[in-house]
């Protein structure tokens, strides 16, 4: 059965312990869109991705990725089915070299993982591919630099790279400019609308600036207090009284 | 230019197998024939604690227990050479896949863990391994282990060769060192030795960019289980016997100290470390019994002002002073 969703969540549940993280929350996000999952700060965005992803199995509910209930699969079952995702706080390998970062996911999604006798240094297809992937977000210059040695802000692209490497169907970005500068930010959204017209990946962002949300996104989502408090176009979602009294206002009105 | 010239040669992957294959050839040549019974446990030793480094330098796991996959090797050996059995490459086969079976039990729990917890887990199960052997005396002889009466000659085809010649045991021993860290050299520039890496840096990335960490780390923990029993078989046929030590936590600590000399961070580092540690042991206890103590003398300034240990300061200064000429 093709699904044109590439993500369902059904009504899924998270609960540590007593606490409950996301309360019956079903989202669906279709193929080649831009959505967008805004709320305040403890809202629920972050278990919802580590939900989908695989870092935790939902309390209850289900999500269904391209077809196929994925509910408990793990996070390399996942990636290696075509659902990456990147973190808040920059998660990459940062002892190793920028063109590493990218030709680990890549040898892991061409089946090389358990190459044992083959040099990855001497290996031209993984190097040319890597490279392709860095052209992608701009680093191609940077590749045999140690990823601790970059700046901030590209150190956030590295994650980008090694999120896109391995041809991804579906991209979850956790708040993607967190912590950046201002024109840091403004390259970042730039990449961000690129790859998605460019690329036949689906991306899934949450982001707190709502300048970012406004101007990139084409359907929101809005959690609050693991809630999914409204669901929209960016002009229903900015004109949503629920929505901005649950921002207190303030922060929509950009 | 000297330096940048021997910085390149060394960066050059298997330019470390060559070196240490001529220096093996060639040396127990020049050297009285006490020196070639050191030199032959220390490349014994030296395999054992490069075999280590495979997890604690390039996965970052800490084992403390790897000497019970060593005492597998031995006694292993040590039975079947007592049953008699003359065939070396047998021997060798039985000893690996014994180890390897072991290591995979204990491997499968261990992996699931990191850091103190990891460490803590294959000391225990290092510790089990021990109790087997000291305690199962119908089998491994208790504490007095199996002593082997003789070991058998090796038959090359047109000649036998008597191990109990020091010269023909070192290059006996040296051809298997040389096989394992030829293993151990490909397999750390591998794609899967990246793997590895990665494993160290960042499990979790690791993960979300579909691998398996615990599959990645399971196989590098065979592979240092299979070829430390490798080198508890050479211990075991050098030292004609197993005993109940071998398997010792206390052994388990050699590797470890040998990496730290040396420095983990480089392929040659633990077995460096393996060369200081025997020679230095030789000379210390030429002069005063207190081997220990200035072993430990040398180890508190290594640890707190030479991280990388001593080969891998060496190395980063050639590779820095290159840069530096370079530059001007």
């Amino acid at each position: 059965m093709a699904s044109e969703n590439i993500l369902e969540v059904r009504n899924v549940t998270h609960r540590y312990g007593d606490f409950i993280a996301l309360k019956d929350v079903t989202i669906t996000v279709p193929e080649e869109r831009l959505t967008a999952l805004i709320g305040p700060n403890g809202a629920g965005k972050t278990t919802f991705y580590n939900v989908v992803s695989g870092k935790y199995r939902p309390s209850r509910g289900s999500i269904i990725f391209n077809g196929v209930n994925v509910t408990g699969y793990s996070p390399h079952k996942l990636s290696l089915m075509g659902l990456s995702r990147s973190f808040q706080i920059t998660n990459i390998f940062h002892e190793l070299t920028v063109i590493e970062n990218v030709m680990i996911p890549i040898a892991l999604h061409e089946g090389k993982g358990f190459y044992f006798w083959t040099k990855y240094r001497k290996d031209r297809h993984l190097f040319n591919e890597a490279m392709k992937v860095l052209s992608l977000v701009g680093l191609e210059d940077v590749y045999a630099r140690v990823t601790r040695e970059l700046s901030y802000g590209d150190r956030r692209l590295v994650e980008i790279a090694i999120v896109l490497a391995g041809k991804p169907q579906l991209v979850l970005l956790d708040e993607p400019t967190a912590g950046m500068t201002p024109e840091e930010t403004e390259k970042m959204v730039h990449l961000i609308k690129n790859l998605a017209t460019t690329t036949e990946t689906t991306f899934f962002f949450t982001e707190h600036d709502m300048n970012v949300v406004f101007s990139v996104a084409e359907y929101i989502y809005v959690l609050h207090q693991g809630e999914l408090l409204a669901q929209g176009k960016p002009e229903d979602i900015r004109a949503d009284p629920k929505v901005r009294e649950a921002y207190l206002g303030g922060s929509l009105d950009t | 230019m000297v330096h940048q010239k021997i910085g390149r040669i060394l960066e050059y992957p298997f330019s470390g197998l060559i070196v240490f294959l001529v220096l093996g050839l060639f040396v127990p040549l020049v050297i009285p024939t006490y020196w070639v019974m050191v030199v032959t446990e220390i490349l014994i030793m030296g395999l054992f604690a490069t075999s280590f480094n495979l997890l604690f330098g390039y996965c970052g796991l800490l084992s403390f227990g790897q000497a019970g996959f060593f005492g597998v090797g031995a006694y292993v050996t040590a039975l079947l050479l007592s049953k008699g059995v003359g065939s070396y490459i047998l021997i060798c086969i039985a000893s690996i896949t014994a180890t390897l079976i072991a290591a995979y039990f204990i491997g499968y729990l261990c992996v699931r863990r990191d850091e103190i917890f990891f460490a803590m887990l294959s000391l225990g199960f290092g510790m089990m391994l021990f109790t087997i052997a000291h305690n199962w005396r119908e089998v491994t002889g208790g504490s007095d282990g199996l002593p082997l009466s003789t070991v058998p000659p090796v038959d090359l085809g047109f000649s036998k060769i008597s191990l109990f010649h020091p010269l023909h045991g070192y290059y006996f021993v040296l051809a298997f060192v040389f096989v394992g860290l030829c293993i151990l050299q490909v397999v750390v520039h591998s794609h899967f030795g990246l793997m590895l890496k990665a494993s160290r840096e960042n499990k979790e990335r690791l993960a979300f960019s579909g691998g398996n960490v615990a599959s990645v780390r399971l196989v590098a923990f065979l592979m240092a289980g299979g070829l430390s029993g490798l080198a508890g078989m050479l211990f075991c046929i050098f030292n004609r016997m197993a005993t109940p030590d071998m398997l010792h936590w206390s052994f388990s600590a050699k590797p470890v100290l040998m990496t730290i000399l040396g420095g983990a961070e480089v392929f040659w580092g633990p077995f460096v470390g393996a060369v200081i540690f025997f020679v230095l042991e030789q000379l210390v206890t030429n002069i005063t019994e207190n081997w220990m103590f200035v072993l430990g003398l040398l180890l508190i300034p290594i640890v707190l002002f030479f991280p990388r240990g001593i080969l891998g300061t060496v190395l980063n200064l050639m590779k820095s002073s290159g840069r530096g000429s370079h530059g001007q």
